[in-house]
């Protein structure tokens, strides 16, 4: 079934969206939830909690594009239970190992909080990945959005984990440059 | 900033990139498709549409109709149904076997088990041993107690048999174990067969599609009525089990060969070396498209295509589109054909033309190219093709856990071709679903079917064996967003009897609870405060719905 038929379904609060979601979309969702939690039984409680959001978020929302808005709630609520897991000594997973690299980009200090800040953070970094190579831009998502292991980037794009590393190592770089430059 | 800051920006990245990032494919033409305009140009074809056996059809009923019982006779009616334990059966009917059954129920996977930093390292052995103390230096910093908890809401089966042969003469039967799962979640959901405590060899048989169809509910406020076969309409309780295997004749239909089609004159155009500008954005360029546009008599051709994402059928004009979005190098689909497969007569007067995008209102033209090439084929050879690729499409980014589809292609193919004549444009009623002819649209890996493991055993003639099957069970549940009075639980059903033929001289069930689990709802006779946790079973359906002891 196609995206905006779905959508169409939510909308009528026809409980036949979340199967129709679970469906086509079930396994990419789960995907990126046991990317970051590491935890197959974790991430099909926090894909169905995305089904939850989905449905109360459809209406009033009607998104473009279905995939992506069903993974963000996905990586979001993942994120946040690996957090809540974390608080335990309970985490697992890319995480980890994700949150460590990023350290390489900050200064370390204080959070954003401002909205407004926020957003303009978002706009420059949509930048920074329009401004990037089209292989470079795929893999720094791979690694930090999809959370996907080094390991398994190589696989994807048929490179060495070594090339794999070092072309994260360069992206962070670059975007270590341009935050300090506009002041984060 | 922090690093949680970053990860949250990153989270907001554009639409457009997050899709592309996993657009990628390894760029790799397989060997056979070179092989595929020699095979097809050799291929004698003779007979027309109606006249092939349908080996193995598939299906259980007419798409739109409805699935299962009317009610539900005991338990819960849950949004994800995981469908019943079935029992044992043999592939021959054998009066001198008699069968004792004891089935466990293990609550052991929601027990919180403790996962050392240490042996989380060890376990990547893809690592340099450099790489792997970098992780166990970073879980040290994320987990400094040395690991963490992680627990399942699945419960270990053990399905136990003693199977006595009640003869003079040594019996040797073949078993058939049946159990429910898609293509997708065959690894996890596998039983493994053991005799003895010998693990048994075993061969896969899958069934059709175990559901039916519903419409999209339009107009249901006012009628009440959910007419149609837009949406997959699947089963919600054991019932729809029992319609499917009560009369023998969905298992008998499993163990049949797949239908051939290689009797089925088809025309194949492919089409190959799409070019066109790169994306552009800032030119009004975001999507370039090829359209393929043809003319033909939709009363006596069937189309099925491969490779395209958008659709135009114009029955009254006698007109059919069909485009797709040009490939770059090093994504998804790129260097992958698309095909046009032409059931019936001829497509003509065919055309193509370039978009910048893929909106049929889309009125603006980009000089594109392709290659078009027609073979006269058949459709078991054509299907193959196109069905070749999907599963290599399948193998090389669908299957997002990085795990191969360990049941082949072939079975594979066969399945999309009962799907294809069952409720396909191949069926007499196809479903709405499917009306577009698009083959990758066929639901062939997600739907849930009744597989069966089949494994050959021998029993001394007087005597007894012991034949176990043990899995891991994933519950029913409900959907968080349906705030019903099911929030948080968990079901487990078993059927004693439905589908086999043994002749049972007792069935009994054991409750491992494991101090896990409080019950909510059941049939079995169940009593954790008394102790009882062994019953007898004489009714045709068990359940048992639980929450997790100490939760709300």
């Amino acid at each position: 079934m196609d995206d905006k038929s779905i959508v169409a379904l939510y909308w009528s609060r026809s409980e036949t969206a979340i199967t129709e979601t679970a469906l086509k979309y079930g396994t990419y969702l789960a995907s990126i939830s046991s990317n970051i939690l590491d935890s197959w039984e974790d991430a099909q409680e926090c894909v169905n909690d995305t089904y939850k959001d989905a449905w109360n978020s459809m209406p009033p929302h009607r998104p473009s594009v279905l995939s992506t808005y069903l993974g963000k709630i996905t990586r979001r609520i993942s994120i946040d239970r690996w957090r809540k897991r974390n608080a335990e000594k309970r985490g697992g997973g890319e995480l980890p190992l994700v949150l460590d690299e990023l350290e390489d980009c900050v200064s370390g200090s204080g959070s954003i909080e401002d909205e407004i800040v926020r957003q303009e953070l978002v706009k420059l970094f949509n930048h920074f990945l329009n401004s990037l190579p089209v292989t470079e831009r795929r893999v720094f998502l791979c690694r930090y959005w999809y959370m996907d292991s080094i390991q398994s980037i190589a696989r994807q794009f048929g490179f060495s984990q070594s090339k794999v590393t070092s072309m994260l190592h360069r992206t962070r770089a670059k975007l270590r440059v341009l935050l300090e430059k506009e002041g984060y | 900033m922090k690093a949680n800051d970053l990860l949250c920006i990153i989270g907001e990245a554009a639409d457009e990139h997050i899709q592309d990032a996993k657009n990628v494919k390894k760029m790799r033409m397989p060997q056979w498709a070179k092989w595929f305009s020699v095979i097809a140009a050799c291929l004698v074809l003779a007979i027309g549409i109606g006249g092939f056996l349908l080996t193995r059809k598939g299906g259980i009923s007419s798409p739109g109709s409805e699935t299962g019982g009317s009610g539900h006779d005991g338990g819960s009616t849950f949004m994800s149904y995981a469908g019943p334990v079935f029992p044992l059966t043999l592939r021959e009917e054998n009066a001198a076997i008699s069968a004792r059954r004891n089935i466990t129920m293990d609550f052991a996977p929601w027990i919180p088990i403790w996962i050392s930093n240490e042996e989380e390292a060890a376990s990547r052995t893809e690592l340099t041993e450099e790489e792997r103390q970098d992780v166990l230096n970073s879980y040290n910093r994320c987990y400094p107690e040395g690991g963490r908890y992680q627990s399942s809401r699945n419960i270990l089966v053990t399905d136990s048999y003693t199977l006595t042969n009640n003869d003079t003469q040594d019996q040797t039967v073949r078993v058939l174990y049946p159990f429910v799962s898609s293509l997708n979640y065959l690894s996890k959901k596998r039983p493994t067969l053991t005799l003895n405590g010998e693990v048994l060899e075993t061969t896969l048989h899958a069934g059709s599609y175990a559901g039916g169809f519903e419409g999209a509910w339009e107009n249901w406020d006012e009628t009440h009525e959910n007419p149609g076969s837009l949406n997959l309409a699947r089963f919600e309780s054991w019932e729809g089990y029992r319609g499917l295997l009560s009369d023998g004749s969905y298992l008998q239909r499993a163990l049949s060969d797949f239908v051939d089609f290689s009797h089925i004159p088809v025309t194949v155009y492919e089409i190959t070396d799409a070019w066109g500008p790169e994306r552009n954005d800032d030119a009004g360029i975001p999507n370039p498209t090829i359209r393929i546009m043809f003319e033909l008599d939709f009363s006596q051709t069937k189309i099925l295509s491969y490779g395209f994402n958008q659709g135009l059928y114009d029955r009254e004009q006698g007109i059919m589109g069909k485009g797709f979005s040009i490939s770059q190098p090093g994504e998804r689909g790129y260097g992958v054909p698309c095909y046009i497969i032409v059931i019936g007569k001829d497509i003509h007067n065919i055309s193509y033309q370039g978009f910048a995008t893929g909106g049929w209102d889309t009125k603006k033209t980009v000089e594109t190219g392709v290659t078009i090439t027609r073979t006269e084929s058949n459709l078991e050879a054509a299907l193959r093709l196109a069905a070749r690729y999907q599963y290599q499409d399948l193998t090389d980014a669908g299957n997002y856990f990085d795990e191969a589809p360990d049941y082949g292609f072939e079975l594979y193919f066969g399945l999309m071709k009962e799907h294809l004549m069952a409720y396909g444009i191949l069926a007499e009623n196809g479903a709405e679903r499917y009306a577009d002819g698009m083959i990758e649209n066929l639901d062939v890996t997600g739907v849930d079917r009744v597989f069966w493991l089949e494994a050959e055993i021998t029993i001394p003639a007087g005597k007894s064996v012991k034949m176990d099957a043990v899995f891991e069970k994933e519950p029913s549940f409900d959907f968080y967003c349906n705030a019903s009075e099911n929030k948080g639980i968990c079901g487990y059903d078993l059927v004693c009897e439905l589908g086999s033929n043994l002749t049972f001289t007792g069935q009994t069930a054991k409750l491992e609870d494991r101090g896990q689990i409080e019950i909510v709802r059941q049939n079995f006779g169940f009593d954790l405060s008394r102790g009882v946790t062994e019953v007898k079973l004489t009714e045709p359906h068990y359940y048992l719905e639980v929450k997790s002891a100490g939760k709300d």
